[in-house]
């Protein structure tokens, strides 16, 4: 397979369909654009464990720029879930109450926008305690004339998170929301 | 109008149709309107959907203007996927798919079914012929799946200058979606050396990080006539293409964000 001129061939015209603009992901600024400075390595899936026989590859991160790297995903996660449940914006605040990742924020500083979100989630633990249902992990207010905010409490590890979410008051975002949280568990837990 | 991408490549035995069902359904369950089209005169999405069950009519039929569209254009149970058989019948249907791409007829009917859907996947026969160059002269983007095997990366080159080749003469906004890696073995070696040789060669960004598993439950599924998510114990052959779903919703939001940049706040 090596120096196949095939390959070769065709990763010439994969840069000039770049270089065209007519490739739909934009080159990443961040690594570099061919992959051949790393280590052999066996077909992995995007976020999941390849189930192999080769050898893994060991994470070259350090500790500052791998918290750098989980922000970003759950930001993207984040933007993602946006973009398909149709939603204004999003906030995911962890049981400290700290912001994990803020897409669009629904005040402008990010730190009120978790203590709305947390304030909220207090909301669903009492108004659950007082009715005597456990299971209580939704509440959702309007917010204005068009807008509600929802929060979805989760639990992660015995620890509470909570994601908020603004979108329009006709907008069912039950689905969307929970589609996500599998995705943002399974992400955290494995962080 | 929607987003019409074409599922194509040189290479048969790929998992053109596969990709194109799985991929369609995944995005269904976003809550996308999907269409799905079978171009490829041999039917094979037909049969894999199970659609041949409710119409054996097609884009043959509406090329010889025999029926409506609604007449074709089958709804699944929820509603939220359409299908469009290729309504072949009979071997002279071939001849007048080919002729009917070749006048361009069959790329208008194409663009004016998808309207009303938010994704138009079609299945693309294999080959560089006259269906598929009439395709891509009216789709958006393409996606190419390739199967792992040094055979079908090496087919690669040709497809991709019929790619050039398309947006220089008949459509220069078709995008390449990406190259999806499909019937992937994690216990081949042969397999890995090409996956190895695939990643190390192809700028990052045309490769899809998602890839699609060696799976009998394709072929379940197949047998089944319904998507892999369909099928009970089918878990890890639906999630590739769920996986592939939100990959693809997120290079197309990436494109899109490079456009629109939102640092405000909604207040």
């Amino acid at each position: 397979m090596k120096d196949s001129s095939e390959i070769k061939q065709a990763a010439m015209l994969f840069d000039q369909l770049i270089s065209e603009a007519a490739v739909i992901a934009p080159p990443s600024s961040e690594e570099p654009s061919r992959r051949s400075g790393r280590p052999s390595s066996t077909p992995r899936r995007t976020g999941r464990p390849a189930k192999t026989r080769y050898k893994k590859q060991e994470p070259v991160e350090s500790f500052d720029s791998e918290e750098m790297y989980r922000g970003d995903r759950l930001e993207n996660m984040l933007f993602a879930m946006c973009k398909r449940g149709d939603f204004t914006g999003a906030v995911l605040v962890d049981s400290n109450g700290l912001p994990l990742a803020v897409y669009k924020s629904p005040i402008k500083d990010e730190n009120l926008s978790s203590a709305f979100a947390m304030t909220l989630g207090d909301v669903i633990g009492k108004a659950g305690r007082i009715i005597g249902e456990t299971d209580v992990d939704n509440i959702s207010m309007d917010i204005n004339y068009t807008d509600k905010a929802c929060v979805r409490r989760f639990i992660i590890n015995d620890l509470p998170y909570f994601l908020m979410i603004v979108c329009p008051q006709d907008i069912d975002e039950r689905a969307e929301v929970e589609i996500s949280i599998d995705q943002i568990s399974s992400f955290l837990k494995k962080a | 109008m929607g987003k019409i991408i074409t599922v194509a490549s040189h290479k048969g035995g790929v998992g053109k149709t596969t990709t194109t069902l799985n991929a369609g359904y995944s995005l269904s369950r976003f809550g996308q309107k999907v269409l799905i089209i079978d171009s490829d005169p041999q039917g094979g999405m037909t049969i894999a959907s199970n659609l041949k069950r409710r119409t054996d009519k097609g884009l043959v039929q509406l090329l010889k203007n025999e029926i409506k569209p609604e007449q074709a254009v089958i709804p699944t149970k929820d509603k939220q996927m359409a299908f469009l058989g290729s309504g072949v019948t009979e071997p002279e249907d071939v001849f007048l798919f080919d002729r009917e791409a070749r006048k361009g007829t069959l790329g208008k009917l194409i663009t004016s079914v998808s309207e009303k859907f938010d994704y138009t996947f079609i299945d693309a026969p294999a080959g560089l012929g006259a269906i598929v160059t009439s395709l891509l002269s009216v789709s958006n983007s393409v996606l190419v799946p390739v199967g792992c095997s040094s055979i079908a990366v090496r087919t690669l080159p040709l497809f991709l200058k019929l790619i050039r080749k398309i947006r220089a003469k008949f459509n220069n906004n078709l995008m390449l979606e990406g190259v999806l890696m499909t019937l992937v073995d994690e216990n081949s070696a042969s397999c890995a050396e090409v996956f190895d040789e695939v990643r190390n060669s192809f700028p990052s960004n045309v490769l899809f990080d998602s890839y699609i598993p060696y799976d009998e439950a394709f072929e379940r599924a197949g047998i089944k006539s319904v998507p892999a998510a369909m099928l009970k114990g089918a878990t890890e052959a639906a999630q590739a293409y769920m996986d592939l779903a939100i990959e693809l919703k997120n290079r197309e939001m990436q494109a899109d964000r490079k456009e629109k940049d939102d640092d405000e706040g909604l207040f």
